[in-house]
């Protein structure tokens, strides 16, 4: 399993946010949410152009041509149409017999992408799948909404499938809960409330600060859809894997802050020395958490070839998803 | 969990300088932000095993109020 990922080169620290926000701790933000700082991209650097970077540098020692399948996965595209995917196809100069397609998902969207490519290798539609993840959330927070500006970073990540990894990748449990779909929004920009150049901040029933061209999320309700979903999640993709915790050598989930992550681990009952938790250098990076998280772990060593991983990932949408694989 | 470790947990949760009494206004406090009351939602079902929607939290003014959203009943003497 290739996987490459990109970080964006500005970086945002929480003193940068201290200064910014008077009465804002950048001690207080790190203990509380795990992060010391977050990647985000320049104004010109796009999901689509983080993409390409993340994936040049994956496939550099690789025959590309041998690529018949792209899924780019984003909820921050560079445009309504055409699909990304067929724009990386020409900028990465891969061949023209290669299917590809976009979909619209976030913190679940690498699992559903492994599920995707797993159903496209097995079905032999697919040899070898070039599956992209690239989200600048950055780009769609209010300047003025700390709480969210402490959370998201930018990142891509990228990995390269092929016929060999179909064993490695075991059984999926796969979940929506779509009524938690205006939970985590930007509600303007699409086509149903086009973006409103006039539109004006204001204050919810929760005191939340509100402007309809930025992303809002009700943060207690998507940590209490977490702590119905998540635990039943495990529990089922355990059972239909036919194994239990004891047999996992570590669990990777979506990394959303510190707090939730902790609670879950907790509630779920996996021990700590099992349990990937680091937001520190990233923050929450919405597609990419659990590829930035596997590419570290097998650089430092803390997975090696045989460890038994189980991914999970949840969050907008509401979307969750996971999986057991072999690395 | 007595009333009196739950005023201790919760100016330890929220990181609160101060000694929250029953009668403390929790609105008072930058503390108590979003982030804050994702922390409850969290503490509420670690001890109490009750879910509580972010209006309903965000409702809450008092300490007094969050025991009574709790139910009195949960705590022990």
């Amino acid at each position: 399993m290739k996987i490459k990922t990109y970080l964006p080169e500005k970086i945002l620290t929480n003193e940068e946010l201290e200064n910014e926000f008077p009465g804002y701790s950048a001690k207080k933000i790190e203990k509380n949410i795990g992060i010391k700082q977050r990647h985000i991209s320049e104004e010109d650097e796009t999901a689509l152009e983080m993409a390409i970077k993340v994936s040049e540098s994956l496939l550099s020692q690789e025959d590309k041509l041998k690529i018949d399948f792209i899924l780019f996965c984003s909820q921050s595209p560079d445009y309504y149409l055409p699909s990304s995917a067929c724009i990386l196809q020409d900028k990465l100069g891969l061949s023209t017999n290669v299917g590809a397609l976009d979909y619209n998902l976030s913190t679940s969207g690498f699992i559903y992408g492994l599920a995707l490519a797993k159903g496209l290798l097995k079905a032999n539609i697919a040899s070898y799948i070039l599956l992209i993840m690239s989200d600048t959330f950055s780009k769609y927070l209010h300047p003025k909404d700390k709480g969210n500006r402490c959370l998201f970073g930018d990142a891509a990540s990228a990995i390269l499938l092929d016929k060999s990894d179909m064993d490695k990748i075991y059984e999926f449990v796969l979940g929506t809960d779509g009524r938690g779909w205006n939970n985590l929004i930007v509600p303007n920009g699409g086509l149903k409330h086009r973006y409103d150049k006039d539109a004006e901040d204001w204050i919810d029933e929760n005191g939340s600060l509100r402007n309809d061209n930025y992303l809002y999320m009700n943060g207690p309700e998507v940590f209490n859809f977490t702590i119905d979903a998540v635990p039943k999640l495990i529990q089922q993709v355990l059972l239909k894997n036919n194994c239990s915790l004891e047999d996992l050598d570590y669990v990777i989930f979506h990394q959303a802050n510190q707090y939730m992550l902790q609670y879950l681990r907790e509630l779920i009952g996996i021990p700590e020395n099992k349990f990937y938790l680091d937001l520190k250098d990233t923050g929450n990076t919405a597609s990419s958490t659990i590829p930035i998280a596997l590419e570290k772990c097998l650089n430092d060593g803390t997975l090696i070839t045989g460890n038994k991983v189980l991914l999970a990932g949840f969050g907008v949408g509401y979307s969750y998803g996971a999986t057991i694989i072999t690395i | 969990m007595t009333i009196n470790e739950f005023l201790r947990q919760l100016t330890e949760l929220l990181d609160i300088d101060d000694e929250l009494t029953s009668d403390s206004n929790l609105k008072q406090y930058d503390e108590f932000d979003s982030m804050a009351i994702m922390s409850l939602v969290a503490f509420i079902h670690k001890n109490f095993g009750k879910q509580f929607s972010a209006r309903q939290l965000n409702q809450i003014e008092t300490v007094n109020s969050l025991i009574e959203l709790i139910g009195k009943d949960n705590f022990i003497e």
